[in-house]
């Protein structure tokens, strides 16, 4: 009789534990759809790689005119000694209606240059021809405006400065 | 015995999958340096751009196009044009925008010019004209303002852009007096410049 009522005990905790994880398990699925905080993109892509949605990750809406071009500019970028490659977020802003080639300019010498970007496009993982040594350098990104149906014609450009930091 | 041993099986198995979720469920909103306490109300109040991030963006005309010049009797011919900051991050104080002088004057030979103009070229004839740009208070800046020390002969239109959707009007300015007297099949034509800005960022010191 005893014996009985010793099992009967366990079997109820064992009824028990199971609830608690079903419990459990309910909770953390319904805990894991619930929308996430937004984060930066990721800027790991493969190097030299064009890519299509490429967002400067800027919010504001534009109001140019429509025979502006919108250009980006940056603060400072870093890579280390020896890289053959540099992470800086270089495109096309997907509101313009021109083309634009971009090239990196560090110390007046000419490290890679994009083909043709259109609206849209751009590339985050720069493949350069050359390594750089330790040091902070002054780098440009020299934006070309060109016409989409006529990508020989070169438009106005900006030269978008930045401080490049070879650890 | 037998009912203990499976007893005990299954609370152990309980136990470690329950461990599981836990560590799971402490990940399913992110922690950042604006959110610490992982409080999902609070809200991020400033953007700092990480090095290699696009933080700002200036918008330019793509070209400058004069039209058709027949007003010689006037003093210059002008075309005015924005520079606009569409966005900027945190991390800028202010943007910077200069143009880059292409003179090259000894192309220039009128004689009612200064020497140092930027310049448009007939690429059928190579003749040239020479234009200036105005900033918003009509001065030349060629003449108010010096190069940037940057080898590349820079001249400043806008000291600092620091509000998002800020504008500076400027004008390009071309001097008729070049065509007095000139409105020949000689000098008739389409005239092309392009024009190379320049813009940096001024930011805080940390």
């Amino acid at each position: 009789m005893e014996k009985n009522k010793k099992h009967k005990v366990m079997i109820i905790i064992l009824i028990a534990a199971v609830i608690l994880l079903a419990g459990a398990l309910v909770t953390v699925y319904i805990m894991s759809n619930q929308p996430k905080e937004v984060t930066a993109p990721d800027s790991a892509g493969v190097g030299g790689e064009i890519v299509d949605n490429w967002d400067p990750n800027i919010d504001n809406e534009p109001t140019h005119g429509v025979d502006d071009a919108i250009i980006p500019g940056y603060g400072n970028a870093e890579m280390k000694a020896g890289d053959t490659t540099l992470t800086l977020s270089i495109g096309n802003p997907s509101e313009n209606t021109v083309g634009l080639f971009a090239t990196l300019i560090v110390d007046d010498k000419e490290l890679y240059r994009s083909p043709l970007l259109k609206p849209g496009q751009g590339i985050t993982r720069i493949p350069l021809n050359e390594t750089l040594e330790k040091g902070t350098y002054n780098a440009y990104v020299l934006y070309q405006i060109t016409d989409l149906n006529n990508p020989d014609t070169k438009l106005n450009s900006v030269r978008s400065a930045l401080e490049l930091i070879v650890k | 015995m037998k009912v203990n041993k499976l007893l005990a099986i299954v609370l152990t198995g309980v136990l470690m999958v329950g461990s599981a979720i836990s560590v799971s469920a402490a990940d399913t909103y992110t922690l950042t340096q604006d959110n610490p306490t992982g409080d999902r109300d609070t809200e991020v109040t400033a953007e700092i751009k990480a090095p290699g991030e696009v933080w700002y963006e200036v918008a330019v005309p793509t070209k400058v196009d004069f039209g058709i010049l027949n007003n010689v009797t006037g003093d210059a011919d002008t075309q005015a044009f924005d520079i606009e900051l569409i966005d900027k991050s945190a991390s800028v104080d202010s943007v910077y925008v200069a143009v880059r002088d292409t003179t090259d004057a000894d192309a220039i030979t009128d004689a009612t010019l200064s020497t140092k103009f930027f310049k448009l070229e007939n690429e059928t004839t190579g003749l040239v004209l020479g234009y200036d740009y105005l900033n918003e208070t009509g001065a030349s800046v060629l003449t108010e303002t010096t190069p940037e020390d940057n080898n590349y002969n820079y001249y400043g239109i806008v000291d600092g852009l620091t509000t998002i959707g800020e504008t500076y009007n400027c004008t390009l300015s071309l001097p008729m007096s070049q065509l007095s007297g000139k409105l020949t099949d000689e000098y008739a034509g389409v005239y092309t410049g392009t024009i190379e800005f320049y813009s940096r960022a001024t930011v805080s010191a940390p």
